[in-house]
């Protein structure tokens, strides 16, 4: 199983993501207000985040929803809303911790983000900028993402002047 | 709009009655101008007088973006901004990157025209259907940063575009800034944005656009970055990597980086500036424009010393460059801080750091009076006095501060005599950083921009990036590699001059274009296919940059210029540089003749006057042009060949 994981020390808030993501799911139109990455830029601070849907172990968007609408693949781990159960109340929204559920405002049922059915477009894209990973699909199981960053921990720990370098 | 990738609307404003109309995009506009900087310049020469006054009610203000802009085109978040310039009497136009030219495809709109002038101060609010005029007196006063703080309040996704108080005072210095650190710098555009009481353009958007090829977009920004890695590797590497700061040793080595207000080519304090220096000791981070695959934009803090706690986005190297060597500094940390300074008051730094390097050399040669200088000590490399004079200049504060707000030209002129050879300037517009007397191309590129002075209306790179072979194929003339050559650099010239007029456009970033042919002759009709669905080929794009450049043309040659205005300050004829390894070197003004009239022949312009052609102004469908020149005996016709 594979999980999808932001970087924000290397995001530089291009946005490709978003865009590509709004536009496999939208019929060929970009448009970032209906993707399902959003990057929050935050130029004067220099923060680049992405936002993304962390398909959780124990979803509150799927512990909240009143009709099961939500349920999670435990072979593909992706948290997804069956439209035909959903009858757009809008709590799965108020309990994510993320923002990370969306409202289809022409179907009127809740949407997010589908792991593009097992190759995520917004990793595929972030891969070829430069520098690139921003928006990382690793292994459930051995999580290189927190090894590198313990890595990174200790250079700056190394480092003469501390961790403010 | 039956196409993709446009909006298919025009915005026009008419701020005196708060009147706001949509008019949809004519389908010739589109077709025979693509987008951004050719709409707006078309609509300019179309609507508005060349010969009014840039701050009367007559003068329109045309925000425009490109087809490509709002999607995934590699580097397409751009737009253009044009009026006519207070800083050249002319053609002017900006261009800028950051968010705001997607925000206003998403909202529905390809092109704003603000027209006369508001009672009071006033920004415009879009949000998809919704525009209006908002009362703006409580903004009015604030510097940049404060004021997208204050319009964010209300919504915190919108993408703002407004001026500082160098705009609202209406110094000819002024850009208009958009997403905290993005400019568009050149021509003086803020003064005429604060001339009109405008503020602020403040856009949300929630209609996308819809593009042509989805999936062969997707391809094509791997394609590009491939082509960039195989094709010209060295300029992606450092690129993404340093940004724009890594030139500064490179032309410091080639003897071409200008250095107490380009007298000399060559600084020796340029480590101190030079990108390395600047990555080690400030940059924090890397930062992107909308769609962005170089990320050349770097994030600095300063961490101690005298500019402690200045942080700045966005550090180039007309900033390292403009305040360090230009100036005489060789104080990194105090160009981190004039470029955050300059970003928040809204100046345009490539305007502000000549004009100081002006008024010191005028201050070396003791051209400038007591009562001028305001007990300021404008002496080579006094970084206290550049921070103070960049804050004079946004305040038009006491008579160094009104005289400065001019620009180093109109400042010149007042003081006279001696003091106008110091102002390095062409057609009152500063220009690039970059010597020409070490890249005579670059000195004709300079000479024959529309906009005036100017190092992003050409490029000369192919100079020595194609071989004699790609030169002959694209450009026209094998004899374009020849760097102390006067053949061939016509040809290069206007060749790259419409290519960029195409990238201006379609809007997306000129880094794009540099060593790669590929770049040069494919992307831009590739990216136009796959966005519009329409043919675009090679041939056609670069007729539309031939056409676009042409308009601007006009519009400056009713305006009264002639071949006399396309000319270098004179320092570049007569002094020879004097460091580095093009010692002895200037650009001789019988060479820099010859290229003019090559330009001028390849351009299909008359060579004596410098006026279009008729038949050239035909070929290119603007007939109306060609008669109303005609009329103005501003008109020449085709050259009869010689027996």
């Amino acid at each position: 199983m594979y999980v999808l994981m932001p970087d924000p020390e290397i995001c530089t808030g291009c946005r490709l993501c978003e865009m590509v993501c709004s536009l496999v799911k939208n019929e060929g139109t970009i448009t970032p207000n209906k993707a399902f990455v959003r990057v929050m830029k935050r130029e004067v601070q220099g923060i680049d985040v992405p936002l993304i849907c962390y398909h959780c172990e124990d979803p509150p968007c799927r512990n909240v929803c009143p009709t099961g609408a939500i349920s999670k693949n435990m072979e593909t781990g992706a948290v997804l809303v069956n439209k035909e159960k959903c009858i757009g109340c809008r709590v799965c929204i108020v309990a994510c911790p993320f923002g990370a559920m969306s409202f289809d405002t022409e179907q009127h049922v809740a949407c997010k983000c589908d792991l593009c059915g097992g190759a995520p477009k917004c990793v595929e894209i972030c891969k070829i900028c430069n520098p690139p990973g921003a928006l990382k699909w690793i292994k459930a199981k051995d999580s290189p993402l927190s090894s590198e960053k313990r890595m990174r921990a200790i250079r700056k720990l190394a480092s003469p002047k501390g961790v403010t370098s | 709009m039956k196409y993709l990738g446009w909006a298919g609307t025009i915005l026009r404003v008419d701020l005196a009655s708060e009147k706001i109309r949509k008019q949809e995009l004519p389908e010739h506009l589109a077709l025979n101008f693509i987008g951004g900087r050719g709409f707006n310049s078309k609509i300019l020469y179309d609507e508005v007088d060349s010969r009014v006054d840039p701050f009367g009610p007559h003068n329109k203000l045309i925000f425009g973006t490109g087809p490509c802009a709002g999607t995934i085109v590699p580097c397409s978040g751009r737009w253009t901004v044009t009026t006519k310039s207070p800083t050249t009497n002319a053609f002017g136009d900006a261009n800028s990157g950051g968010e705001w030219a997607a925000y206003l495809k998403w909202a529905g709109y390809d092109c704003i025209v603000f027209d006369s002038i508001a009672k009071k101060p006033v920004y415009l609010w879009i949000e998809d259907e919704q525009v209006e005029l908002r009362n703006a007196a409580d903004i009015w006063g604030l510097d940049v940063w404060d004021t997208i703080d204050a319009i964010k309040e209300e919504d915190s996704d919108v993408s703002v575009a407004c001026i500082g108080p160098a705009g609202e005072n209406q110094s000819n210095a002024a850009c208009i800034m958009n997403d905290y650190t993005r400019s568009a710098g050149k021509c003086g555009t803020g003064a005429v944005m604060g001339s009109k009481n405008l503020k602020a353009i403040a856009v949300k958007g929630s209609k996308g656009i819809k593009v042509s090829e989805p999936d062969g977009l997707i391809k094509f920004i791997k394609e590009t970055v491939d082509k960039l890695r195989t094709e010209d590797s060295w300029y992606y590497e450092n690129l993404s990597k340093y940004g724009t700061p890594i030139y500064l040793m490179t032309l410091n080595e080639l003897g071409a980086l200008p250095t107490f207000n380009w007298r000399e080519g060559w600084f020796e304090h340029a480590l101190e500036l030079s990108a390395e220096t600047l990555s080690k000791k400030y940059v924090k981070k890397k930062m992107a424009c909308n769609a962005c695959i170089f990320h050349c934009s770097s994030y600095c803090v300063v961490e101690d010393g005298p500019y402690a706690g200045t942080i700045a986005e966005g550090v180039e190297y007309e900033a390292t460059g403009g305040f360090g060597s230009k100036l005489g500094n060789s104080d990194l940390a105090s160009t981190i801080a004039a470029k955050n300074l300059c970003d928040r008051l809204g100046l345009d730094l490539i305007n502000c750091s000549d004009t100081i390097g002006w008024a010191m050399e005028c201050n070396q040669n003791g051209l400038l009076s007591e009562e001028y200088m305001d007990g300021l000590d404008l002496s080579w490399g006094n970084h206290e006095a550049i921070m103070e004079a960049l804050r004079k200049i946004a305040f038009k504060e006491g008579k160094l501060g009104s005289l400065l707000a001019l620009g180093s030209r109109k400042a010149a002129e007042r003081i006279g005599n001696e003091a106008i050879s110091f102002s390095i300037t062409v057609k009152g517009q500063q220009m690039g950083l970059l010597d020409p007397r070490a890249f005579w191309s670059r000195g004709l590129g300079f000479a024959t921009s529309t906009r005036g002075g100017d190092h992003l209306r050409d490029q000369a790179t192919a100079e020595f990036m194609f071989t004699p072979e790609e030169s002959e194929k694209y450009v026209g003339s094998p004899m374009v590699s020849d760097r102390f050559g006067w053949q061939g650099k016509g040809h290069l010239i206007a060749w790259s001059q419409n290519i960029r007029a195409v990238n201006d456009s379609m809007e997306t970033c000129k880094f794009l274009q540099r060593g790669s042919p590929w770049m040069w002759v494919e992307f831009p009709a590739k990216a136009l296919r796959l966005v519009t669905g329409l043919d675009w080929t090679y041939e056609t794009v670069q007729k539309c940059g031939e056409r676009i450049y042409n308009v601007e043309k006009a519009f400056n040659v009713r305006a009264g210029l002639t071949r006399k205005d396309d000319y270098l300050p004179e320092r570049f004829y007569q002094e020879a540089l004097t460091k580095g390894p093009f010692k002895g070197i200037r650009l001789p003004k019988e060479k820099f003749d010859l290229m003019l009239n090559e330009y001028y022949i390849v351009r299909g312009w008359d060579v004596e006057t410098g006026f279009p052609t008729r038949e050239k102004l035909e070929e290119l469908g603007l007939k109306y042009i060609a008669d109303e020149l005609g009329s103005l005996c501003k008109l020449a016709s085709k050259p009869k060949k010689k027996k």
